[in-house]
């Protein structure tokens, strides 16, 4: 039976996922600063709305309205936000910080009552300052995806990296928990930078093994499949 | 409505079968739709009654609510419940809060009424943990 996908919308990206995440996976987008997670992470969550999907992205840290300001002014194309967001197709919201309780209570209350299919969790590098050690981090973490897979909802959550250099990559707890790992890089080329994509593992699928270029359009994101970044 | 009794014995049961974090996010699930299915018939202006009057009658003890006196620092407290005998304890001793039932359903009964996530709820107290009385506190987590 073939493996039921959930389409990120992101042009390019679900050809290299040979036709999507698969459904209920949990799959941490992670990169250096200014990579464009959180972009990233909310178009998979705006073209579910838009599908008719209910989506929903659970900050740690940053204000419901600053997301929407950066949102709409990284895509300003995506006029149909405000009604998303209005409609409750797109539920933007935050947990309190320290109180992983409330982190949960928020999911379970989200895919339970409010039927959502698409949920993005920002930032795993905020949830872990939430333990003392990285075991503690690690139980927790497992436990909620484990949890999380017995739930009918597919999973984004981003990953700070302390650089955006590849070479210089150091694998958290979280990217040993997650089904999948995409990483966002910000290349250096001949003195310039370059956006690239990468997908680091994909459970239960195959997918494209190479770097793709990117580029953040005023309409959303484009991977360039089958480009070369060098 | 809901029994305590049967409820209580379904998430021993559920913690037997799949562990601790599981039978707690079983009970929270089970307690959230019951306090929503009440807020459904209820309102802002009178839901802490309503949560009082529904868990008294449930048997999950003896039930009251409080004006919040101790202000978490910069949250806006919605109420706090006080519940005596809570069925959920009945005699066990845990080095964590253990009502999760009763937390889930004054957390429902509030996020339905006010059709709010960022609403929390925290067991403050709980007798299981040497305590006399449970104590529940219902905050709105700052946007």
């Amino acid at each position: 039976m073939p493996i039921e996908r959930v389409k990120t919308g992101i042009e390019g990206l679900d050809s290299m996922l040979k036709g999507g995440i698969p459904k209920r996976h949990h799959v941490l987008i992670a990169g250096g600063p200014g990579t464009g997670k959180t972009t990233c992470a909310m178009e998979f969550l705006y073209r579910g709305a838009q599908a008719g999907e209910i989506c929903a992205f659970v900050s740690l840290e940053e204000k419901p309205e600053r997301i929407i300001e950066n949102i709409t002014e990284a895509f300003p194309g995506w006029k149909d936000l405000p009604k998303l967001v209005k409609s409750e197709k797109l539920i933007i919201t935050k947990a309190e910080k320290w109180n992983f309780e409330h982190l949960v209570d928020t999911i379970q209350s989200l895919v339970d009552h409010r039927g959502v299919k698409r949920l993005v969790v920002d930032s795993s590098t905020i949830l872990k300052m939430y333990f003392d050690s990285k075991l503690e981090f690690r139980r927790k973490l497992f436990e909620l995806m484990d949890f999380l897979s017995n739930i009918d909802c597919t999973m984004v959550i981003t990953a700070e990296l302390s650089t955006s250099d590849r070479t210089m990559m150091r694998h958290g707890v979280e990217q040993f928990v997650a089904d999948g790992i995409i990483v966002l890089y910000n290349l250096e080329k001949a003195e310039k930078r370059v956006r690239a994509l990468e997908i680091i593992k994909m459970r239960g699928t195959d997918h494209a093994r190479e770097i793709a270029p990117i580029k953040f359009g005023p309409d959303g994101i484009e991977v360039f499949e089958g480009e070369k970044v060098y | 409505m809901i029994s305590a009794d049967l409820l209580v014995c379904y998430r021993r049961a559920s913690k037997r079968m799949f562990g601790d974090f599981q039978a707690e996010r079983l009970s929270v699930s089970v307690g959230e739709a019951a306090g929503r299915e009440l807020a459904m018939e209820s309102d802002a202006r009178k839901i802490a009654q309503d949560i009082v009057a529904e868990l008294n009658e449930c048997g999950f003890g003896t039930v009251r609510a409080e004006k919040p006196t101790n202000k978490i620092e910069k949250y806006d407290q919605l109420s706090n419940f006080v519940v005596k005998d809570s069925a959920e304890v009945s005699g066990e001793k845990s080095d964590k809060p253990a009502c999760q039932i009763i937390r889930g359903f004054i957390r429902g009964a509030y996020t339905q009424v006010y059709h709010q996530e960022n609403i929390a709820v925290k067991e403050t107290k709980c007798s299981s943990m040497g305590e006399k009385e449970c104590v529940f506190e219902a905050y709105w987590v700052p946007m």
